[in-house]
């Protein structure tokens, strides 16, 4: 593996369809079943030390994707690049550096944890793995940083002995134990209660800076997110519709969609008048769906040229910022890319 | 690679977590009062296959005589509690000496099931795609065979054997056990700690070893014991029908003797014990599994979930 | 003054346990009005749903009540048979859409089938009205009219759940007790759910008990709430003055615990510690090992939920209920500032 200076995990065009289940009468008439287009053509960058999120409804494809840059799925196109190595042609060597450094927080602390295994057990595993010695000293050690205080009071704790945050913090504790370049989270909190969800956030976000690791953070709940992230993916069946630095697009959402998404958080004030929201209908299943934009069928701003896969391009005033709608771009200028031919899915990213 | 999957099987691993399962499931099982008590009993019989023979009175095959007389089917008295049979040997010493093929039968079947059906259970579940395609229709088609009369063809194939009997019946019965073990697994191998085992880089022996394995294990229990009973019911079957050893006193072939000899309502004293003792063992050993796989299933936090 | 549509008196429930009592609602008490939106707020476990089950008789097995009573209008319905509930109250004054209540429509039948079913059973309007009955308020919760015949899986979740809210609401009760109505949706969805039960509070006829962990959808949709920590009831008043004047310091606490999106630079405050399993006799404070302002006193009674600052309608159980927000705000004048100004 080269060693390269760019982004540290990145996607490009990645996409991962399933296959419905066929039944024997389809597969004697050949007949080719619709796929489930989870993942559609997703374009991600991380940089070392950057925090982005990826949110989205339930079904719009984030933890297909998570588990695709964990190598869980093998994607049905596109690459994913691993310091600028492409999984697709890593070897057993790269995998094991791969397996070191990406490493998993999942959402169900009471899930997580193997309920057979004492906690040294679960976080001596990886530290076995990768033949690393000194195993005791680096347990305490990460047990102390996750604010697991006394270690020895929890190392030979079982799973059912301890509560939904303690246990997240050893989720956490096991997903930092190898020193990793990357932390792929999905939905660390959203099971918590909230005076431990804050208590998780501060930890993670204040981690991820001490220890100059990366992290994706999948999550429904924009309101949490935007306490970890410095950057914002919102997904929509798929695909990212919106790119932006957290700020930014919780002050100024460009896409329809973010916008509806933002303006649905509920805000704790009972003096604030958010208004509800307008939006109908309920998020598509993505299955078949062809071109054009996914959002369309909702949104307010409709056109005729949605019927057409917008590309996702920078927003004109601010080059930190991709937007993927109609709405945001001068068609006769971009014509030329802009027609919807299936290998030609949002052409600006790959070439970026 | 190689060297990583024996260090599974170190030292450090087979004593502390090994054993920490065996005894927690152990300590489980003696705090709850039914499976304590089928627990118990089974422990009896073992113990009686055990050392049976060393305490029978008689040798099994002794026969008694009685002033130069054959003692034949005698009634049970004080020097015979369970009387004799028609060719004059004692029906308790019999009894005890007949735990231990029974015990045997019901060990060897058991482990043969549970360790085919979890093998080709485990393997379809975790491997998945064509391995699990293949492994499924072949226990599709060990489903389909009728099992009294196979066990007789292949018997008489292998010639008539008291082993040969177990063999058969293990080399059958699995089929239950792979296939709800394949589906047990297959809920557990999508669950998050094993993803973020494999996010770690753990190696397919470990993931089976460390984390499947053991939380399939109190199903595995439950399939172990039922194994035994089902073992010992169906050579109980096949002794009856004449198609295992008459030479080794199973209790099954007590009950055989039992009825070839035509005493079979006459001489209660030899027929009803050993189908008693064989009735006793078969529920204890299903019993037992149900209670096993009860307590072991759940915690007893439910009640505190259901206060919120 | 009226007889409050829902009352709690002293209430406390308990569940017998391998380990003992345990006590899931330890002398609660709070009122709700007349077509009044009422909001209870705690974390998982302290004994929000439970209060749910005891007053519609829904509790488990193990669980009853111990003690108190609870009254809706006016008649105590503590002591109330099975039989009394169905007949009285269930459906048609109380009606109760339970946590993944989507999952609680029967699958085999068309919803308004069972619409007819739940009708034939709890009044005697016949099966045209009842479904009549049905078709106005799916058109109040925002589904086509002419749905009423689907099977449930031909929705989608959110509209699943709006059906739930209907069939609840189509006998016109006079209280829908709502136990975590959106924990399973979406933002969007749930803020669909949430606009038409807003647009039905409007009519004035129901009053609602919603339960959740949700601080921010009460503050947005109730009139008054109570907060509630390991059984016991912390705080209640409007939600202006919880807002403004929290004056429990797990109601502190806690809103500033609460993620803002206006403010997504805010430290987000934290609580040590978990909630205790009550066994048996509640005479403590449950927060007490998890509150900075804990004093030895906290540690041998249990506060009783006492008007602060003179206040009948804003009753806090905390011995030191006069001085803690003071004290709070004196050591985080910044975060005060974002927490009460706006």
């Amino acid at each position: 593996m080269t060693e390269n200076a760019g982004p540290v995990l990145e996607t490009q065009n990645l996409e991962k369809y399933f296959d419905q289940s066929t039944s024997i009468i389809d597969t004697l008439l050949r007949r080719e079943n619709e796929k489930v287009q989870a993942v559609d053509g997703v374009s991600i960058a991380l940089d070392s030390n950057e925090s982005q999120g990826v949110i989205g409804e339930s079904g719009c494809g984030k933890t297909t994707l998570l588990k695709t840059l964990m190598g869980l799925y093998q994607p049905t196109n596109g690459k994913i690049l691993f310091k600028g190595n492409d999984t697709a042609e890593f070897g057993r060597k790269d995998w094991k550096e791969f397996r070191r450094n990406v490493q998993i927080i999942f959402q169900d602390p009471f899930d997580s944890l193997d309920p057979k295994l004492t906690i040294r057990e679960t976080l001596e595993e990886p530290l076995k793995i990768h033949n690393i010695s000194n195993v005791d000293e680096r347990i305490v050690d990460i047990l102390e940083q996750v604010e697991l205080n006394p270690p020895e009071k929890y190392l030979d704790r079982f799973p059912r002995q301890m509560s939904g945050g303690e246990l997240q913090r050893v989720s956490i504790a096991r997903a930092l134990i190898l020193e990793p370049e990357v932390i792929l989270a999905d939905e660390p909190v959203s099971m918590l209660d909230v005076s431990t969800q804050a208590s998780i956030l501060n930890l993670l976000s204040e981690l991820v800076d001490e220890l100059d690791v990366s992290m994706f953070y999948i999550s429904h709940d924009l309101s949490t997110v935007s306490y970890v992230c410095d950057r914002i993916n919102v997904m929509y069946l798929g695909r990212i519709v919106e790119s932006a630095p957290t700020s930014e697009l919780l002050e100024d959402p460009q896409h329809p969609y973010s916008q509806a998404l933002i303006d649905a958080v509920p805000i704790p004030d009972p003096k604030y008048n958010r208004g509800y929201t307008t939006l109908e209908g309920d998020v598509q299943n993505p299955v078949g769906i062809g071109d054009g934009c996914r959002f369309r069928d909702r949104c307010p701003d409709r056109m005729d040229v949605c019927e057409q896969t917008p590309k996702f391009i920078d927003v004109e005033s601010d080059d930190d910022r991709k937007v993927a709608c109609h709405l945001y771009y001068d068609h006769p200028q971009h014509t030329e890319t802009a027609h919807t031919d299936e290998e030609q899915q949002e052409p600006e990213v790959s070439a970026q | 690679m190689v060297k990583n999957n024996l260090s599974l099987m170190d030292n450090r691993f087979a004593n502390n977590y090994v054993v920490r399962n065996v005894v927690g499931s152990l300590r489980l099982m003696l705090e709850d009062k039914a499976t304590m008590v089928y627990f118990s009993y089974l422990v009896f019989v073992l113990f009686l296959g055990a050392f049976g023979p060393m305490l029978a009175p008689y040798p099994y095959d002794e026969t008694l005589y009685v002033n130069g007389e054959i003692l034949r089917s005698a009634p049970p008295s004080l020097a015979h509690p369970l009387g004799t049979n028609n060719i004059g040997q004692d029906i308790f010493s019999r009894l005890l000496y007949g735990a231990r093929p029974t015990m045997i039968t019901g060990l060897l079947g058991g482990s043969m099931i549970i360790s085919i059906g979890m093998t080709v259970g485990v393997t379809a579940g975790y491997v998945g795609g064509r391995v699990d395609n293949t492994l499924m229709r072949i226990t599709d088609v060990v489903y389909g065979v009728p099992l009294i009369p196979f066990a007789i063809v292949l018997v008489s194939l292998f010639g008539i054997g008291f082993v040969q009997s177990i063999v058969v019946i293990g080399l059958l019965l699995w089929r239950g056990n792979a296939r709800v073990l394949r589906s047990q697994v297959l809920q557990i191998r999508e669950r998050p700690f094993i993803l973020a085992s494999k996010a770690a880089g753990a190696s397919r022996t470990r993931i089976v070893f460390k984390h499947v394995l053991p939380n399939i294990a109190p199903m595995a229990v439950l399939f172990f014991s039922l194994g035994i009973g089902f073992s010992i019911l169906i050579q109980a079957t096949l002794a009856f029908l004449g198609v295992t050893s008459p030479f080794i006193p199973s209790w099954g072939v007590m009950v055989r003797s039992a009825y070839n000899s035509g005493l079979m309502s006459q001489a209660w004293w030899w027929s009803l014990p050993p189908g008693l003792m064989i009735a006793f063992t078969v529920l204890a050993t299903f019993m037992f599994g149900r209670s096993y796989e009860n307590i072991a299933g759940q915690g007893n936090e439910e009640a505190f979930v259901q206060a919120g | 003054m009226t007889t409050p549509l829902l009352e709690a008196e002293n209430l406390t429930v308990q569940y017998e346990t391998a380990n003992g009592m345990l006590t899931a609602v330890s002398d609660a008490s709070f009122t709700i009005n007349t077509s009044e939106y009422f909001g209870l707020v705690g974390e998982s476990g302290c004994g929000k749903s439970t209060i749910t089950k005891a007053a519609l008789g829904g509790l488990d097995d193990n669980g009853r009540i111990t003690a108190g009573k609870i009254r809706y209008k006016g008649e105590e319905i503590q002591d109330y048979t099975e039989k009394e509930f169905n007949e009285k109250l269930r459906w048609k004054e109380i009606s109760w859409i339970p946590q993944g209540s989507m999952n609680s429509l029967d699958p085999l039948q068309r919803i308004s089938e069972q619409a007819a079913m739940i009708a034939r059973v709890h009044t005697d309007l016949s099966k045209d009205e009842a479904v009549e009955r049905l078709r106005e308020m799916f058109d109040i919760v925002g589904l086509p009219k002419e749905r009423v015949t689907d099977y449930p899986h031909q929705f989608s979740g959110g509209m699943q759940q709006r059906a739930v809210i209907a069939l609840a609401l189509f006998l016109r009760p006079s209280l829908l007790i709502a136990d975590e109505p959106t924990t399973a949706l979406d933002v969007i969805m749930q803020d669909q759910v949430f606009k038409y039960l807003n647009e039905i509070k409007q009519d004035g006829e129901i009053g609602m008990l919603l339960i959740t962990h949700d601080i921010s959808l009460v503050f947005e949709s109730c009139d008054r709430m109570s907060v509630m920590h390991a059984g016991q009831i912390s705080e209640t008043g409007t939600v202006e003055t919880i807002y403004e004047e929290p004056h429990h310091p797990y109601t502190i606490l806690l809103k500033e615990a609460f993620p803002d999106l206006r403010y997504p630079d805010r430290e987000l405050g934290i609580i040590e510690g978990n909630p205790p399993q009550n066994m048996g006799e509640v005479d403590y404070c449950t927060f007490v090992d998890r509150c900075p302002w804990a004093v030895p006193e906290c540690q041998e009674q249990a506060p009783s939920l006492e008007p602060v600052g003179g206040d009948e309608d804003h009753p806090v159980s905390c011995f030191r209920r006069e001085e803690v927000l003071e004290e709070y705000r004196a050591e985080n004048e910044t975060v005060a500032q974002t927490g009460g100004d706006q």
